[in-house]
């Protein structure tokens, strides 16, 4: 395949992985990036249900084909459908509620807010980390998912369960990976983790995970710090088996909606920074998913070492305030807010997708995007406006 | 149609206070209402026995933790009044939920809705401890709302109860803030009759 082959527009003179790296390296690319987490709208558009969006992989990728074809393109692969529910509390460790399982069909699905994990397990954390440090990631969620799940059994039985499909997640994933990297695409990352204090507060419930915060803050940030060599290799594994350096990092519940700025700067901030140090001394990059309202924490996100990861806003978050304050620490990527891809007309997506480039875009370190995900009752014309802003207006060399 | 939204953080008893505020309401023979529920994470209210009194229940389901049920609740909202033609809808919002970004979506984007009651509840057992650790979540709950609702008043003693009204007096000194113990119906009728006056 040439270069041109691999290029989306015949304007555009960088591919889609050069692009990417150029925005994380906070440099001008040749043009503003686009690319959404695009799962139960794609789902929506293509004409499956919501239950096919996660068990039938066939069917989801020709629906966000379809959707890529229709209202694309854009640059990056954002995938997020774990092929196993089971899986997916490797992911968000809470119980949830599926479609077409104990959902109808055609429903998204909800995370039920229940305690998974108990106060005695960041001693059980701390503990097995310090017995087998490179494991302790995968025991834990192991832990969590024999808890969430009848068939998951404690004790090695349960890895026998999980192996086998972990294994065919990641050849699943492997396969799509290529399917788009042949359209030109780049993949935006292998794996998606939790943060390590985000992690317990979704396993714990955020009330109980309220209390242990004023009371159990040693054990938290013990164990929280003792759990990061197992974060690593989990990701270097992933990483290295899909060939694609880049992890995200989910950080749902360190916004300020959850906890104060001084609880995020004292008890999450730590753990995240290691975390994020390590993984770049082993070349990989993080993604930072940032949910809820971050504007009282940028200026602990300056910290970050820079020019070396990507931060998601959601809608929440000021992002022309975060642009101003962590712009030149951290490349940004948003937030075209949901209501507005439901809700609003074509111009005024048109209208504030000018501004996140003219403002947010000004001097690279900038990816399109819509806050979170799109939601699957967005309006089609909205998706493709929002998609096609950064060809109309996101060239650098005008 | 109007909208009553009920808001307030999770646990602080709001499936528990829409349920009595609703049986008051129609033990007073109010009719023609609608709830919304929105299930992240809680357990919801009594669907079946609400149904059963000749109520609509729906639910809106959110997407991920970010909660942005925004988008869902005007074009429900909008179907409700097509359809169901109710007096008044009540949203039990989720317990995560900011309601200034509920009120601005709506505001923006909803030619539905006639009037918005919004009613906030604070959980008086906890209610140090969640100003202390939720501070910027719990604060823009209780300075949206119209009515604070101080829950759970059957935990307190005089003291503790006054000092926490004038608590949630100094965070929202526009409001009117109402003791109540929603699961005891203490104090509930004086909510009820406020809300059905308002209806």
């Amino acid at each position: 395949m040439t270069r041109e082959d691999r290029t989306l527009d015949k304007r555009d003179t960088m591919t889609a992985e050069e692009r990417l790296r150029a925005v994380i390296n906070l440099q001008v690319p040749d043009r503003v990036p686009a690319s959404s987490l695009n799962n139960y709208f794609a789902g929506s558009y293509g004409g499956i249900t919501m239950r096919q969006v996660w068990d039938d992989p066939q069917a989801f990728r020709a629906a966000l084909f379809k959707c890529w074809e229709d209202l694309g393109p854009w640059d990056f692969h954002y995938p997020v459908n774990v092929r196993y529910p089971e899986l997916y509390s490797f992911v968000m460790p809470m119980k949830a509620r599926w479609p077409g399982m104990n959902l109808p069909d055609d429903c998204i699905h909800q995370l039920l807010e229940e305690e998974v994990l108990a106060p005695e397990d960041y001693g059980w954390v701390t503990s097995i980390s310090r017995q087998t440090p490179n494991w302790s990631y995968i025991r834990l969620s192991k832990r969590v998912a024999s808890r969430i799940w009848q068939q998951v059994e404690e004790g090695w039985r349960g890895y026998v369960y999980l192996l086998p499909r972990f294994l065919h997640h990641l050849a699943t994933w492997a396969k799509e990976f290529e399917m788009w990297k042949r359209k030109g695409l780049a993949i935006l990352y292998s794996l998606i983790i939790e943060a390590p204090f985000d992690y317990f507060s979704l396993a714990r419930g955020l009330v109980p995970f309220i209390k242990d915060v004023r009371s159990r803050s040693e054990e938290i940030v013990t164990a929280t710090d003792a759990l990061i060599d197992g974060y690593v290799r989990i990701c270097r594994l992933v990483a290295g088996l899909l060939r694609v350096p880049r992890i995200e990092i989910a950080v749902h519940r360190s916004a300020s909606d959850f906890i104060s700025p001084q609880t995020f700067r004292e008890l999450s901030f730590p753990s995240l920074k290691k975390l994020v140090e390590k993984l770049l001394l082993h070349n990989i990059t993080p993604i930072l998913h940032c949910d809820g309202n971050w504007d009282l924490n940028l200026e602990t996100l300056r910290e970050l070492p820079a020019g070396s990861a990507m931060v998601q806003f959601d809608g929440p978050t000021d992002i022309f305030l975060a642009k101003r304050v962590i712009g030149d620490r951290v490349c940004i990527m948003g937030d075209v807010p949901n209501h507005l891809l439901c809700l609003g007309s074509e111009n005024e997506v048109d209208e504030y997708c000018h501004r996140l480039i003219e403002e947010v875009g000004r001097d690279g370190g900038y990816v399109m995007g819509a806050g979170c995900e799109i939601p699957p009752n967005a309006k089609p014309e909205n998706v493709r406006t929002m998609f096609q802003s950064v060809f109309k207006y996101g060239y650098y060399n005008k | 149609m109007k909208l009553v939204i009920i808001g307030g953080f999770l646990g602080s008893g709001k499936t528990t206070l829409l349920a009595g505020l609703i049986t008051g309401l129609l033990s007073w023979g109010t009719r023609d209402l609608v709830i919304l529920e929105n299930e992240v994470g809680e357990v919801s209210v009594d669907g079946p026995y609400l149904r059963s009194r000749g109520l609509n229940v729906r639910e809106l389901y959110s997407g991920c933790v970010c909660c942005q049920l925004a988008g869902d609740l005007v074009t429900t909202l909008s179907e409700l009044k097509e359809t169901l033609r109710p007096r008044c809808v009540f949203l039990e919002a989720s317990g995560v939920a900011r309601l200034e970004n509920i009120l601005e979506v709506l505001d923006k984007y909803s030619r539905d809705v006639e009037g918005t009651l919004v009613i906030s509840l604070a959980d008086s057992e906890r209610l140090d401890l969640l100003l202390e650790t939720v501070t910027p979540l719990v604060h823009s709950q209780l300075k949206a709302a119209d009515i604070v609702v101080l829950n759970k008043i059957d935990t307190l003693d005089g003291t503790a109860l006054e000092e926490r009204l004038n608590t949630l007096r100094g965070i929202n000194p526009g409001a009117e803030v109402l003791p109540v113990s929603a699961l005891k119906g203490d104090n509930l009728e004086n909510l009820t009759e406020r809300v059905g006056a308002w209806l």
